[in-house]
């Protein structure tokens, strides 16, 4: 009960209250709406301010805020603030300590005039707090006199705790968000001087970064103390003095400080001014390229004059002193009716290069450079489209790295730089020394590199770079030096255009190598006379590592030109080959003595003696990798043609047409199914073997899979009968080149003119056979068959035959033979050996000639005796073969009775010989009583029997007896 | 008894004699000697070879058993060094040789202990003598190489006595060789004579 009671005096009580309340609220409410109140309000603070106040309109909202619109205050007539609405929200506990708690000022314009803001005299006091300032995209008219004013748009404010009533004149904290920062500034009057302090304080959320090392939280990453003095009747003296420590601007900070003296004419309309500012660290970026971190410290210093009524600044001196070099400028900067540069000098001295790398394209950056810059600028012209003039040279810089060394390089770049576009023209640039050593040990080099260039650079498009480029004595050299290139001059015409955004670069032009000299492996090649030439157009493709060629034509003086299109993929890792090669009119004769000849023909000396013509034209398809690639297309030789310098025998004019597919390393295995060979022709219009001529033939040929192979069987019409050559067959000509085979076949070859065009002993007869299968491997030439030949009346069965070494100087023939009715008469008549007759026999086995002379054999031939064969030998082959068996004239041995007689009667006459390592084992056709019977007589006279008492004989005695036989004419018998 | 068979024993081992079959080290070095000095006399040092000495059979270089009785060495003879093959060769590299000089010479080609020539170095060379001295070189050794061969197949020697043709001929080359020309010794060090 007792509760009951209290309660209900307590409900009533809060509900009076509350009805108060409401009813104040009301009554405020209506009041704030009264026109009455307005008036009043406005007058009240008109009489405090000494400003005329005009509001539109004042309203009341929930639970204080007073909301003005329409607010103008004026000064004497001149506008100081012009708001479409300012909000004033009032706390009954700030109210108590006089302080606002927020005014937000929307889209207010408030006008300053200069001149009275700094006559400090005209400062009044409210001695009125502002917890909360928020201006809102607000507008400052800084009016400097003669109704000129500056203006600065968009101005949003947040200050905490603005202070105007006490003799400090004004504090508050500012949020800074595009610094990050927060700003306490606080502004200071006193009589004819005002001094303002500013502090920056780094944030991170609402929190103040703490300074790095520093236990001074007030001290602030930016500090500046402005001190303003009427110096009647000069005018004013502002003195500005500060420090920035590891102050960010954006990802940067920078370390310094800085001070300046600016003296303002009381007429308000020149301010000079002079200044220094001093920098330990700093960074900054240019574009989009950030420089690097400078720790050295630099100083500037400059002086000017700004013309306020002008609104026109003039930089008499600023110096500049720092780590990245020295400048001198002078300048004027207009800012009205925008910010104009006009007259605009700057001298650049002692710049280092390093300090410029960072602008370099991204591969260059690692380089390490040595060397100043210098440069002289001229730039004129509105903000930001300043048009910047100048050229900026160097001299002896030096750029090293592990790879890379140019030393004594010299620029020149006059350029012109205008709303964010570069032109370059007439760029030079010097070197006098490159050096590039590549990953496998590879070495390029050069005495001298000169370019002229002209370079073009506009926003949102590509570099373009022009000119012409001249290499002096360059050199390169392989790692393990078996490819070296030296005293190259080469000069080049380039059209360069590198799409950063695209990572694509393009490449035209064309160069000229006027000499140089060149070792690959055994090759030398001199390049004066041959004077190699590209003309170029491709496209380098970053993104994919791709090359893509749309022309490259490669030419050598006397050789002809290759035009190449296609891409490389894989550019700098493993290149991978998809290109298309076509010459039109290649000179074989050219390519094989300048490639061939010269390189050879110490290993092989015939190919000193060949002679080659004609013209060729092909194209193929390259695919694959350095290692292993393919090639497909098609080979054409026109009038070609392949003779001995000598003219002993000759090949063409021909003509072959022939699709061609290689492989390198290796062909595809024979296993592998393979569509249709396509073959060629190989249409031979003459050929001449000495005085011998071969008719035209045509025949079909395929080069398939490194196989090259004639498939047809190739007569040739010869001596007055026909070879023929069927399956003619490179396995793989690319690699084993020396692998060949072949069968052979022979009719009615005539010896008479065979053996005259060998320079032989001219004999008649004819040479028939068949070899079905002739190999070659590597040195090794073997037959399988047999060859006959039909000569003095008899046969010669040769098999088989081996030749080694057939393109070198130790050139070898193997053979035997089988000797068959062989009439002596005729032989010895062809041999000029004297009269024998009779019919002989046998066998030479093991023969090896070597370089044209015997170098083994072993022989067994002897006369055999048939019905109606004759044995006679007349006295001329008795003494040659006399002189032959003893080395002395027979003279003395066929005295007495022989000199009767022209000719004797035999029995017998033959030999068994051996030779080798150049003695010459000869014995008889008998042996009696330890004699070797060369020639057994008859029973009846004339007959003679020779013997043999030197079996053996030398190499060099064989030669003496065969040189005697052969200039012994007439018979010495006596 | 025993004395009797110890006797026998005795004279039955000391009867053994062992011939060995050789490479006859001293004919090679007379051949390579005379061989040297067709193709590269002539204004060179001549050579100081102690005659009499190379005359002497040489140790044995090889022998196919050893034993404890006194082995009869038989009796050498000169070998054989002249067919059609070797002539050429012969000729090749005579006639190589006045080429081949100015770059020993210079110092940029060497004997090697093989008995072939090879590049020491290409300091001071143009890339044309660089080329010509390679070529000259590889064509040099090439000949030289089937030189030692045939010397082998002449005389019926076996496959695995070119090694020890290589060596006595490089030491007659060596021996041969003017002064100031590089020599390789048989360590591999390149000395100048």
């Amino acid at each position: 009960m007792y509760g009951h009671f209290m309660r209900r005096p307590a409900i009533r009580t809060l509900s009076i209250l509350a009805v108060l309340l409401l009813s104040a609220y009301i009554g405020l409410y209506l009041l704030a709406k009264s026109q009455r109140f307005q008036r009043w309000l406005t007058a009240q603070l008109a009489q405090r301010t000494g400003y005329t106040i005009e509001v539109g309109g004042l309203s009341l909202q929930l639970p204080l805020r007073f909301v003005a619109s329409g607010v103008q205050v004026f000064k004497s007539a001149e506008p100081i603030l012009q708001a479409p609405q300012i909000v004033i929200t009032l706390s009954p506990w700030d109210f108590i300590s006089k302080t606002i708690h927020r005014i937000q000022l929307n889209q207010p314009i408030l006008y300053f005039d200069a001149r009275q803001l700094l006559d400090s005299s005209t400062q009044g006091s409210l001695g009125v707090a502002i917890r909360h300032l928020t201006i809102y995209e607000g507008a400052l008219i800084l009016k400097t006199g003669d109704a000129r004013s500056i203006d600065f748009r968009s101005v949003s404010l947040s200050a905490n705790d603005l202070n105007l009533g006490q003799t400090i004149g004004l504090t508050f904290r500012a949020e800074l968000p595009w610094l990050k920062s927060q700003a306490e500034i606080s502004v200071r009057s006193q009589a004819g001087e005002a001094e303002a302090e500013i502090r920056i304080h780094h944030t991170l959320g609402n929190r103040v970064l703490a300074l790095p090392g520093s236990n001074n939280p007030s001290r602030g990453h930016f500090r500046a103390n402005v001190k303003l003095r009427k110096n009647k009747p000069q005018g004013w003296v502002v003195v500005a003095a500060g420090d920035l420590n590891q102050f960010m601007i954006g990802p940067d900070t920078t370390t310094g400080e800085f001070d300046i003296k600016t003296e303002i004419d009381p007429a308000f309309q020149e301010a000079a001014f002079a200044g220094r500012l001093a920098v330990t660290e700093f960074t900054r970026r240019m574009g989009s390229i950030g420089l690097t971190k400078a720790t050295q410290p630099a100083t500037a210093t400059f002086g000017g004059h700004y013309s306020i009524s002008d609104q026109l600044l003039h930089l008499h001196a600023v110096h500049l002193q720092s780590a990245w070099g020295t400048a001198e400028a002078t300048a004027a900067v207009g800012f009205a009716p925008r910010v104009n540069l006009a007259k605009g000098r700057a001298t650049l001295r002692q710049i280092p290069i390093e300090a410029l790398q960072q602008f370099f394209p991204e591969p260059l950056r690692a380089l390490a450079v040595k060397g100043i810059v210098e440069s002289e600028l001229e730039f004129a012209g509105p903000w930001p489209t300043v048009e910047i003039k100048g050229i900026a040279r160097s001299h002896d810089a030096q750029i090293a790295s592990e790879k890379l060394s140019l030393a004594r390089l010299s620029f020149s770049a006059p350029f012109v730089w205008t709303n964010g576009s570069v032109l370059a023209r007439e760029v030079q640039i010097q070197a006098n020394s490159l050096s590039v050593n590549r990953r496998d040990r590879a070495t390029f080099a050069a005495d001298e590199i000169r370019i002229n260039a002209v370079l073009e650079k506009k926003p949102a498009d590509a570099l373009n770079a022009s000119g012409k480029m001249r290499i002096l004595r360059g050199r390169f050299a392989a790692g393990d030096g078996s490819k070296v290139g030296e005293k190259i001059d080469l000069n080049a015409h380039f059209d360069t255009r590198v799409a950063a955004e695209k990572q694509v670069t393009s490449l035209a032009g064309n160069l000229r190598i006027d000499q140089g000299e060149l070792l690959w492996g055994r090759f030398f090649g001199d390049l004066r006379a041959r004077r190699p030439a590209a003309d170029f157009d491709l496209d380098y493709a970053a993104a994919d590592d791709t090359l893509r060629l749309r022309r490259l034509s490669v030419s050598l003086a006397g050789i002809g030109s290759v035009d190449i299109t296609g891409n490389v993929e894989r550019v700098t890792e493993s290149p991978l080959l998809r290109l298309d090669l076509k010459t039109d009119d290649l000179q074989p004769a050219g390519a094989f003595d300048y490639f061939i000849r010269d390189t050879l023909k110490r290993s092989y000396p015939i190919l000193d003696r060949l002679r080659i013509a004609g013209r060729m034209n092909f194209s193929v398809r390259l695919d694959g990798s350095a290692e292993q690639w393919t090639g497909q297309g098609n080979m054409h030789i026109r009038a070609g043609e392949v003779r001995d310098h000598s003219d002993k025998w000759q090949i063409g004019p021909f003509d072959l047409v022939l699709p061609f597919r290689v492989q390198l390393p290796v062909p595809p295995s024979r296993g592998e199914a393979l569509p249709a060979i396509p073959t060629g022709t190989l249409a031979i219009t003459s050929a001449r073997v000495g005085s011998e001529s071969i008719p035209p033939l045509r025949t079909t040929v395929a080069a398939w899979n490194n196989a090259l192979e004639f498939r047809q069987t190739i007569p040739i019409s010869i001596y007055g009968g026909t070879i023929e050559i069927g399956n003619l067959r490179w396995q793989d000509f690319i690699n084993h080149a020396e692998t060949v085979a072949f069968s052979l076949s022979a009719k009615n070859l005539q010896l008479q003119k065979l053996t005259e065009d060998l320079g032989w002993y001219r004999f008649a007869g004819t040479l028939s056979g068949s070899i079905p299968n002739v190999e070659s491997t590597g040195s090794v030439l073997r037959t399988q068959g047999e060859m006959q030949m039909e000569v003095f009346g008899g046969k010669v069965r040769i098999a088989p035959v081996e030749v080694k070494n057939p393109f070198s100087g130790l050139f070898s023939v193997r053979l035997n033979a089988r000797f068959e009715d062989i009439h002596l008469e005729l032989a010895s008549e062809t041999f000029e050996f004297g009269r024998i007759s009779g019919i002989v026999e046998g066998s030479v086995n093991d023969l090896i000639v070597t370089s044209g002379q015997p170098a083994q054999f072993i022989a067994d031939l002897q006369t055999v005796a048939k019905t109606g064969a004759s044995q006679w030998i007349s006295v001329e082959a008795l003494n040659k073969i006399t002189v032959l068996s003893s080395g002395n004239e027979a003279g003395a041995l066929y005295g007495g009775l022989a000199t009767f007689f022209d000719n004797f009667r035999y029995s017998k006459l033959g030999f068994k010989a051996t030779l080798k390592n150049d003695n010459l084992m000869l014995r008889g056709i008998e042996s009696r009583d330890g004699k070797e019977y060369l020639v057994v007589g008859t029973l009846l006279p004339p007959t003679v029997n020779i013997i043999s008492h030197t079996q053996q004989i030398g190499f060099g005695e064989l030669l003496r007896r065969l040189e005697r036989i052969t200039e012994s004419g007439s018979p010495q018998i006596k | 008894m025993w004395q009797r068979s110890l006797l026998m024993a005795t004279l039955l081992v000391s009867a053994c004699v062992t011939v060995n079959i050789y490479f006859p080290a001293a004919a090679v070095e007379r051949a390579a000697d005379q061989i040297v000095k067709e193709t590269w006399g002539g204004p060179g040092e001549p050579p100081k070879r102690n005659e009499p000495q190379s005359r002497i059979p040489s140790v044995p270089q090889s022998t196919e058993s050893w034993s404890l009785v006194p082995a009869a060495y038989a009796q050498e003879a000169d070998i054989n060094v002249s067919n059609p093959a070797i002539r050429a060769l012969k000729d090749s590299i005579k006639n190589r040789s006045d080429l081949i000089k100015p770059f020993m010479d210079r110092g940029s080609v060497g004997i090697n202990q093989d008995g072939l020539l090879a590049i020491r170095t290409t300091d001071g060379l143009s890339l044309k003598e660089r080329a010509e001295v390679q070529q000259l070189v590889e064509a040099e050794n090439r000949d030289r190489e089937a030189l030692y061969l045939e010397i082998a197949k002449a005389n019926n020697f076996a496959r695995d006595a070119v090694p020890k043709i290589k060596r006595i001929f490089a030491k007659s080359w060596a021996d041969q060789a003017r002064p100031g020309w590089w020599i390789q010794d048989a360590q591999g060090a390149w000395k100048r004579k």
